[in-house]
């Protein structure tokens, strides 16, 4: 069966079948990116961790600019010989730092002194991801849920974003987290000036999507920050799909190649011992 | 390639009938006149026919060249023979038949070109390729399927018939 099958084979296949490769990607890529944008809406109202229905989500963020205390130039050579933006960089390793078991647990130790762990499931929303969850079962890894930090694009600013179904735990966690990223953090990483730019906090309504501010801040950049920091990417989700697309497109063509060999050039036919006395170029039947 | 030297695709296309019509031409026995049937393993009918009729076209550039195009149907009924321009059609048309009108048009002709079902397919038309004195494969390259060719180089083994050559469509 397969003695008429080889990698040149696949490669015609491939590119007999191409037009539909191409109407195929371009149908799912259209769809991924309606399917964020139809989805993005209840992520921004709801927030990606906490779905109850018809309870409202109490969000809460802080943002701190950072700056070298070094005086003197912004920027300095790096090892390479690359010019390095200092506060730009130290403004990433900040924020790396907060998505940290440190960081987790430094709020997760705050958050055990406020809430028993019964208490806690109850209130938090965690038992809408994880269902079968018990007190037992809590460890550090929960406040990854709920915490997030991003630095803003183009700037030195982090964003510290929490969100829970309850406000008392989302202000224990806020500041738990404050604590950490302005007192703990500067013993252990290159000092910096670290300054509270704002914060915002806000009481969602899923259903209803309204938002009232308790406490707003007029920078824009918290408010790019907060959305950065919650919605997943289009650009990758868009690659991600274009590769699925390409791959299954490759293992469905490899299997119709093996399966239905098709006569591809001169050679197969003189296989037979049959001349070919002419090739002719398609469309001449229009 | 600088843009004079370039043939479009018409060209190409005109360029490589030419060479078929003068491999066909090569084969025939000087003097007598021959009957060439055009066939396929399933290519589609539309470009067998297109392609039946450029090569008639082109061998009636030297030769007086009539185009025989034989249709076989389900129902069976036979329709008998329609003059369309230069070229006669038949549907369901019995094989004694069409010898008979082969043996009247080959005192007129040069060559008689026969554009028959695939062998594959109709048994009937394995009778008319029996008419013919050349037989030529039309198949296409990426889609002719290797089941489809053997089927029909193997009928055609068992009925006798040799396939004078293959016109490959790109």
């Amino acid at each position: 069966m397969f003695e008429h099958f080889g990698i040149r084979d696949v490669f015609t296949a491939l590119w007999k079948y191409a037009k539909y490769l191409l109407i195929i990607l371009v149908v799912a890529e259209l769809a991924c990116v309606g399917l964020h944008y139809l989805t993005a809406g209840d992520a921004a109202s709801t927030g990606n961790v906490t779905d109850k229905e018809n309870s409202p989500v109490y969000s809460s963020s802080a943002a701190y600019s950072i700056a070298p205390t070094e005086d003197g130039s912004r920027y300095e050579l790096g090892e390479s010989g690359n010019m390095l933006n200092t506060a730009h960089y130290l403004a990433s390793t900040y924020k790396d730092m907060v998505n940290t078991d440190y960081c987790y647990q430094y709020v997760y130790d705050a958050v055990m002194e406020a809430y028993t762990p019964e208490k806690f499931i109850e209130v938090s929303g965690i038992k809408k991801l994880n269902p079968q969850i018990t007190p037992d079962m809590l460890n550090v890894k929960v406040v990854k849920n709920f915490l997030r930090s991003a630095v803003v694009s183009d700037t030195a600013v982090v964003n510290i974003y929490v969100e829970t179904y309850d406000q008392q735990l989302t202000q224990v966690m806020i500041q738990a987290a404050q604590k950490y990223f302005t007192e703990e953090l500067p013993k252990n990483l290159d000092p910096a000036q670290i300054t509270y730019v704002g914060g915002v906090e806000q009481k969602v309504q899923k259903m209803t999507a309204e938002i009232e501010l308790e406490e707003s801040s007029e920078s824009a950049v918290l408010d790019q920050a907060a959305a950065e920091s919650t919605s997943p990417s289009l650009k990758k989700q868009v690659v991600i799909v274009g590769v699925l697309v390409v791959a299954l497109y490759c293992v469905v063509v490899f299997f119709v190649a093996l399966f239905r060999p098709t006569l591809n050039r001169r050679s197969d036919f003189e296989e037979y011992g049959v001349p070919v006395i002419g090739e002719i170029p398609t469309g001449f039947e229009h | 390639m600088s843009q004079e030297y370039r043939l479009s695709l018409q060209e190409k296309q005109e360029q490589a009938f030419g060479f078929i019509a003068g491999a066909v031409r090569e084969r025939l026995e000087k003097g007598k006149p021959s009957v060439i049937a055009l066939s396929s393993s399933g290519t589609p009918r539309r470009i067998q026919s297109a392609a039946a009729v450029k090569l008639a076209e082109r061998l009636s550039r030297q030769k007086k060249c009539l185009l025989v195009k034989l249709e076989l149907s389900a129902e069976g009924k036979s329709s008998g023979w329609k003059e369309e321009g230069s070229c006669l059609t038949g549907t369901n048309v019995p094989a004694e038949q069409l010898k008979a009108l082969l043996e009247e048009k080959k005192a007129q002709f040069d060559a008689v070109v026969l554009d028959i079902p695939p062998v594959m397919l109709f048994s009937e038309a394995l009778e008319y390729a029996r008419t013919a004195d050349q037989l030529y494969l039309l198949e296409r390259y990426r889609y002719t399927l290797y089941s489809h060719y053997e089927k029909t180089m193997a009928l055609l083994r068992d009925s006798g018939l040799q396939v004078s050559g293959v016109i490959a469509c790109r």
